[in-house]
């Protein structure tokens, strides 16, 4: 492994042909098994063009939003109005929840999920890192109809989350972070999640003081650059967010490495500020080429 | 009751019929593209007017495709470099701001020139406005997200001049309705400066026009009351059912989508020169068909909250384009039907 490795995960941008696709199957023209050929062969593409130099995740092609698949293998929830994604011109199902979560194995394949393509939540056959909401996230994004405790929603969804990884053959996990995880979350992590690598993805602020006395270190804890000595600290392989997922303005090889090398001078990982689904296709590549170039 | 009781609005956009919709990119700019964007504007106006609307904005934008690429094509220094998605396998193109934004041409003229030479009826002319603009653009020029609205702002000015100019060579001074879409507002509530900045840069001295800000999806309106007294536009337009029940009853329990009302009212009482609020009734993200008897006790609960039906305008949540023809006007059709039965009670 290189001093500085690529990071991209969550929702990647599709192609013309792949939402040309969609589309056709939206409408009925077209069946699952083709639109599952041309995810998969999108998939293929992805990985080849991430190359081994990048730790990259599913680009989950067949996710709407990073929560409403989930809400279909994991009871205790329903799919509530569409309502803005955090400060952009997107959009996702927000989640109520009406009593704390469970993983429904029976659902696992994903052919029962009607607001979300009939396809398995993660491609078979690949063992890479599964992308998972955090519970601070989660909890923070939706509306807690049941009154569900937040600590009792956070152990019960990584208790799900923990078989799902086991489900589905992982041995890595990504937990994305958009609001500062609190205290409690953090220690289920650690705790729940033991037996997976865990990728910690922050792309929000976070709280020192939530990371004190933890017991135990994450694999990987990646973050806004003003949070570097908690990524640092906190982990064995600090990663930091160097590259702006929401602006084309192409970053330039040299100066990325520059930065990094200002925040930290071990091993480390450089990672966009969020997941490229908000980027043009096109821009989202090129992104993906900086960030092979940056470790090469 | 009087004339301006629960004015029937309608917010922009209406379903292209497919003659004009699966065309639409191969032939805008030429003769054809004219044709077809004036017929389907005619059809949604007689369409609008069988609905029992009053006001008729722009007949369904069928001169426009996207409410942000429609303007962004007549600046100059925006990019397109793909589509970005909104939601779904919904897309649009978000452009790039690569140097100062120009002028190129009037984005609105066509269409209001055709309305003009061929509609009578009360009109609002929605424009997108420049925080939305702003927010909604990859930014690789500007200094700061404050200094590209009030580029935008700038340009929208100007655009809103030349529309007024239009407008009284045919109505003379007869007051021109202008909807500034904004629905980007309160996304970044520590930016609500740049909004109130931008969007009273855009209207700034221009005299003869209604100003209205159309707002929709927002997470708290709370932040946009909070600047009422700030932002120098006559009305909101705003999303109320698409947070609602479906459930009928005029109890808070059954229209949580509808509290918002009371702190709009709490906000007005605030302010000497009352804003008008236009209340978004039926939902345009489903095609569940609103009852009468449901947009009915939306309304009343509505008036419970803000006894001002002079001050209260009736209409969808946003644009209908994501519905059927069909589904509009039906949608449509029932809340100009609740509107009648509420009135009769005022």
């Amino acid at each position: 492994m290189s001093e500085i490795t690529g990071f991209v995960t969550g929702i990647y941008p599709k192609s013309e042909e792949l939402r040309r696709a969609i589309g056709r199957w939206q409408r009925g023209s077209s069946g699952t098994e083709e639109l599952s050929t041309i995810i998969g062969n999108e998939t293929v593409n992805f990985e080849n063009l991430a190359e081994n130099s990048i730790i990259h995740t599913d680009p989950l092609f067949n996710w709407f939003d990073i929560f409403r698949p989930l809400m279909t293998v994991i009871s205790g929830f329903s799919i509530g109005p569409l309502t803005r994604f955090e400060e952009t011109n997107t959009f996702y199902r927000e989640p109520i929840i009406e009593k704390a979560p469970v993983l429904d194995t029976g659902k696992l394949n994903g052919t029962e999920a009607e607001e979300s393509l009939p396809l398995p939540l993660y491609r078979s056959g690949s063992s890479s890192a599964g992308i998972l909401p955090g519970p601070s996230t989660f909890f923070s994004f939706s509306k807690n109809s049941g009154n569900v405790g937040k600590e009792k929603f956070s152990e019960s969804l990584l208790d799900a989350y923990a078989e799902l990884l086991k489900a589905s053959g992982r041995k890595d996990a990504v937990i994305m972070e958009r609001v500062a995880p609190e205290k409690h979350a953090l220690e289920l992590m650690l705790k729940k999640l033991s037996g997976f690598r865990i990728f910690l993805y922050t792309t929000g602020s976070i709280r020192k003081e939530s990371f004190d006395g933890l017991q135990g270190k994450f694999h990987s804890i990646l973050v806004n650059p003003e949070y570097a000595d908690i990524a640092i600290k906190h982990s064995e392989l600090p990663g930091f967010n160097l590259l702006d997922a929401h602006n084309t303005r192409l970053e330039k090889a040299d100066q990325i490495i520059s930065q990094f090398r200002k925040l930290h001078g071990g091993k480390g990982i450089v990672a966009p500020n969020d997941y490229l689904d908000f980027l043009p296709f096109r821009i989202a590549n090129r992104k993906i080429e900086l960030l092979k170039e940056v470790s090469a | 009751m009087n004339g301006n009781d629960l004015i029937l609005q309608e917010i922009g956009s209406f379903r292209k019929p497919e003659y004009l919709s699966t065309k639409f990119h191969k032939i805008i700019g030429t003769g054809e593209f004219k044709e077809k964007a004036s017929r389907a504007t005619l059809e949604t106006l007689n369409m609008f007017k069988d609905s029992g609307l009053e006001n008729f904005g722009v007949g369904g934008e069928m001169f426009r495709w996207e409410m942000y690429e429609h303007l962004a094509y007549h600046i100059g220094n925006i990019e397109f470099k793909g589509m970005v998605r909104s939601f779904d396998n919904r897309y649009y193109k978000k452009g790039s701001v690569t140097g100062s934004l120009e002028a190129k041409d009037s984005a609105h003229r066509e269409e209001l020139e055709f309305l003009l030479d061929n509609f009578k009826g009360k009109l609002k002319v929605p424009i997108t406005g420049p925080y939305t603009m702003m927010d909604w653009s990859f930014n690789e020029h500007y200094a700061d997200r404050m200094e590209l609205a009030n580029a935008f702002a700038d340009i929208i000015r100007e655009e809103i001049l030349n529309l007024r100019k239009i407008w009284r060579k045919h109505r003379g001074d007869e007051v021109l309705e202008i909807q500034i879409d904004e629905p980007a507002t309160t996304t970044h509530p520590s930016e609500m400066d740049i909004v109130t900045e931008s969007v009273n840069r855009s209207i700034n001295g221009v005299e003869g026009i209604e100003s209205s800000i159309h707002v929709c999806y927002s997470s708290d309106y709370g932040y946009l009351f909070d600047r009422l007294g700030d932002l120098r536009v006559d009305g909101y337009n705003l999303e109320f059912a698409n947070r609602d029940t479906l459930l009928n009853g005029i109890g808070s329990d059954r229209r949580p989508g509808f509290t918002d009302v009371r702190r709009f009212r709490e906000a007005n009482d605030t302010v000497s020169k009352k804003r008008f609020l236009g209340l978004g009734v039926t939902d345009i993200h489903i095609d569940h068909v609103e009852s009468v008897e449901l947009i009915t006790d939306r309304i009343n609960f509505s008036l419970k909250q803000f006894d001002r039906p002079d001050l209260i305008r009736i209409n969808p949540d946003c644009g209908l384009r994501t519905r059927s023809i069909e589904t509009g006007f039906e949608k449509l059709k029932n809340m100009s039907d609740a509107v009648s039965l509420v009135r009769k009670n005022l």
